[in-house]
C-alpha cells in the first residue's frame, strides 16, 4: 500500500488576495516526493516554499489541483479529519521552535502522544526514550526557555517524531541556529529520512542542508523551476 | 498553561463581586419571607376576617367596625376574636422622623403580642414596643420616648419579625390606634381562634357571611397571600439585579478570557498544527473558564461570610438569611457564567490559523 512517493502535487496553486492584488503565492505545480530522503525546497523569500509546506501539511487549503502526502487526497478531508491526519501522518518543525513555555521538555514530546490517547506511563516512557534517542536526556524535566537554541530544534523535532510519522515538514529549521547547532539538526533530519524511512521535507537557504539533500526543488515566483 | 497573575486575579475578583451581588440578593429575598412575613405567619390563630376585597395584610386597606368583633364571637366553633387595627403613622425621635406602621392590638388577647427580642410585648396605653431592626438604626432604646402625632409613647419593648424591610411594624394599644387614627371602633382586621379540633377551614365557612361585606380566611391561605404580595413586588426587582450582576461578570469573564486566548494564541495555534481536536481546544479554554468561575464563587462566597455581618450592623433592616438552597442556586449560575464565558474566547480560538506558525 505505501507507495515509494512520500507527497505527490498534481497542478497546485494556491492564491492569497492581499492589498487589492491576487498573490500566486504557489502557481501551477507538480511534483512527487520520495520516501527515505531528504528535500530540500530552496528560493528567494516570497518565492512560495513556507505556502508550499502548508499544502502539504494540510495547514492551507489549495486554491486548484490535487494535493496528496501519504496517500491520501488532502481535498478530500474536513477539518477534524485534517487535524487527526496531521497528527498520525506528519510530523512538522518550525523556524522558530514553538515549544509550549510552560511544559517541560519531555511533556512537550509527550503532547502528541497524550493527543493519540496514548496513555501516561506509556507516553511518557516513549517520550523520554526519542527525548533521550536526540541527546537531550539531562533536559527532559526542565522548561524550553533554559535551552540553547539547537537543544528547543531538537526538542521540536522530537515532538514533530513522537509518533512516527511518515512525512516530516520543515520550514527553515535551521534558521535560528548557530552553525554547530545548525549541523546537528540537519545531522539528525537526514538520520530520520535514511535510517527511519521517512519523507523529509524541508524549505532552507543552508548550504550544508542543500549540500545534504538527496534532492532539491528549486522555486521562483510560486513556481518550481 | 501559561496565567498572568494580574489576569486571574482580577478575572477571579470580577466574577467574586458578581457572585457576592447574587448572594446578597438571594439572602435578601430569603432574609424577606422569613422576617418580613414573620408576623402574620406567627399569628397564633386559625382565621383572619377582613374587608371584602382584601387578601393580604401587607398590600391592602381593610377596614372593619370594632364591634362585629362580637357578632363573630358569637359564632359556633369561635374561641377568641380580637381586632387589629393597623395605621401608617410617623413617629418623631429626637429630630428624626421615622414611618411605621403601628399595630394596634387588644393588650389581654396573646393573638396580636409580636415575638419578643427584648423587654415587655403588652402594652398599656401609651407605650409602644418597637421593631428591633428599626430600633437599632435609629438608636432607639427600651425606656426612650418617642412622639407620635403629638403624643409621647414609651418605648416598652423590641420585638422580631415586625421589619418587612421597607417599612416597620410598632405595636400599640388598639385604643390608641384609634385615637391616633381619629376613629374609635375601628379595625382592619379580627384574629380569630377556633374551638379545640375544629378545622380552620370549617371554621372559615362558618365565619363567611356573618358579618356583611367581610371576607373570612384561614389563616396558612392568609400568610400565603401576604407572602405572595411581599415577593411580588420583590422578586422582580431583586431578580433584574441579580441578572444585571451576572451579566457584568459574564463580561469581565468573557473579556479576560478572551484576552487569554489572544495572547495563548501561540499554543492554540501549536495544538491545531500538531493535530489537537476541537475537543482538546474546548476542553481547555472551558477548564480555564469553570476555573476562573470557581475561583469567583469563593471568592463571593468568602466575601459574603464577611461582609453580611458588617452589612446588617450599618443597615439592620437589611433583612439577610442565606439559605442552603439559594447557596446552590448561585453555584449553579456561577458554573453556568463559566460555561457561557467560555463561548466568545473559543470562537476566536477557532479562529487560530496554525499556518501562523511559519512566520518567524
Ligand atoms: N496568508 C497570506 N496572505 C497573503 N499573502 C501571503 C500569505 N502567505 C504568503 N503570502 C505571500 O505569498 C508569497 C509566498 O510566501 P511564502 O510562501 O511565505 O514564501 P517563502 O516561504 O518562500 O518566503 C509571498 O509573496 C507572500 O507575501
Ligand atoms: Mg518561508
Amino acid at each position: 500500500m505505501t507507495s515509494a512517493v512520500a507527497v505527490r502535487l498534481a497542478n497546485v496553486s494556491r492564491h492569497f488576495e492581499a492589498g487589492g492584488g491576487l498573490v500566486r503565492a504557489v502557481d501551477g505545480v507538480s511534483l512527487s516526493l520520495p520516501r527515505g530522503a531528504i528535500t530540500a525546497l530552496i528560493g528567494p523569500s516570497g518565492s512560495g516554499k513556507t505556502t508550499l509546506l502548508s499544502l502539504v501539511g494540510g495547514l492551507l487549503p489549495v486554491t486548484a489541483g490535487v494535493v496528496e502526502t501519504d496517500g491520501i487526497d488532502l481535498g478530500t478531508l474536513d477539518q477534524a479529519a485534517l487535524t487527526a491526519f496531521r497528527l498520525h501522518h506528519l510530523g512538522i518543525v518550525f523556524q522558530a521552535f514553538h515549544l509550549i513555555d510552560a511544559l517541560t521538555v519531555a511533556e512537550n514530546v509527550e503532547l502528541p502522544l497524550t493527543l493519540a490517547g496514548v496513555r501516561r506511563p506509556d507516553a511518557r516512557r516513549r517520550a523520554l526514550a526519542l527525548v533521550e534517542r536526540l541527546g537531550l536526556a539531562a533536559r527532559a524535566d526542565v522548561l524550553p526557555r533554559v535551552l540553547s537554541g539547537g537543544e528547543k530544534q531538537r526538542t521540536a523535532l522530537a515532538r514533530a517524531l513522537v509518533l512516527d510519522p511518515p512525512v516530516v515538514l520543515a520550514d527553515e529549521p535551521t534558521g535560528s541556529l548557530d552553525a554547530a547547532a545548525g549541523e546537528d539538526v540537519i545531522t539528525l533530519l537526514q538520520t530520520e529520512a535514511t535510517a527511519h524511512g521517512r519523507a523529509v521535507i524541508a524549505a532552507s537557504h543552508d548550504p550544508r542542508l542543500l549540500a545534504r539533500a538527496d534532492r532539491v526543488v528549486a522555486m521562483s515566483f510560486g513556481r518550481v523551476v | 498553561m501559561a496565567f498572568d497573575r494580574v489576569r486571574v486575579t482580577i478575572t477571579v475578583a470580577g466574577i467574586g463581586f458578581a457572585v457576592l451581588l447574587m448572594l446578597f440578593l438571594a439572602a435578601l429575598y430569603d432574609g424577606v419571607r422569613t422576617e418580613a412575613n414573620g408576623y402574620v405567619s406567627s399569628r397564633p390563630v386559625e382565621a383572619w376576617v377582613a374587608q371584602e376585597g382584601t387578601t393580604n395584610f401587607i398590600k391592602s386597606t381593610s377596614l372593619l367596625s370594632a364591634a362585629e368583633a362580637d357578632v363573630l364571637a358569637q359564632v359556633d366553633g369561635v374561641r377568641e376574636v380580637s381586632p387589629l387595627l393597623r395605621v401608617i403613622t410617623t413617629a418623631r425621635v429626637g429630630e428624626r422622623q421615622v414611618t411605621v406602621i403601628l399595630l394596634g392590638v387588644d393588650p389581654r388577647s396573646a393573638t396580636g403580642r409580636p415575638e419578643a427580642a427584648e423587654g415587655d410585648m403588652v402594652p398599656s396605653a401609651g407605650e409602644i414596643v418597637f421593631d428591633r431592626a428599626l430600633a437599632r438604626q435609629h438608636g432607639i432604646h427600651v425606656g426612650d420616648t418617642l412622639v407620635v402625632q403629638g403624643r409621647p409613647f414609651r418605648v416598652i419593648g423590641l420585638s422580631r419579625g415586625t421589619n418587612s424591610v421597607l417599612t416597620q411594624f410598632a405595636v400599640v394599644t388598639l385604643e390608641d390606634a384609634q385615637l391616633l387614627l381619629g376613629m374609635s371602633d375601628m379595625a382592619s382586621f379580627f384574629l380569630v381562634r377556633g374551638i379545640e379540633g375544629l378545622p380552620p377551614e370549617a371554621l372559615v365557612a362558618r365565619l363567611a357571611g356573618q358579618v356583611p361585606r367581610t371576607a373570612a380566611f384561614t389563616h396558612a391561605d392568609f400568610s400565603a397571600n401576604n407572602m405572595r404580595e411581599l415577593r411580588g413586588g420583590l422578586l422582580p426587582i431583586l431578580a433584574t439585579v441579580a441578572v444585571l450582576g451576572a451579566v457584568v461578570g459574564l463580561a469581565v469573564l468573557t473579556l479576560l478570557l478572551y484576552g487569554a486566548v489572544l495572547e495563548q494564541r501561540e499554543i492554540y495555534a501549536v495544538l491545531k498544527a500538531i493535530g489537537a481536536p476541537q475537543q482538546v481546544l474546548v476542553r481547555l479554554v472551558l477548564f480555564q473558564s469553570l476555573a476562573a468561575a470557581g475561583g469567583g464563587f469563593l471568592f463571593g462566597a468568602l466575601g459574603y461570610a464577611v461582609s453580611a455581618p458588617l452589612v446588617v450592623r450599618v443597615v439592620p433592616a437589611m433583612a439577610l438569611s442565606l439559605s442552603a438552597d439559594a447557596l446552590v442556586a448561585v453555584g449553579l449560575a456561577t458554573c453556568l457564567l463559566g460555561g457561557l464565558g467560555a463561548v466568545l474566547p473559543l470562537r476566536r480560538v477557532r479562529r487560530v490559523h496554525p499556518a501562523e506558525l511559519f512566520r518567524a
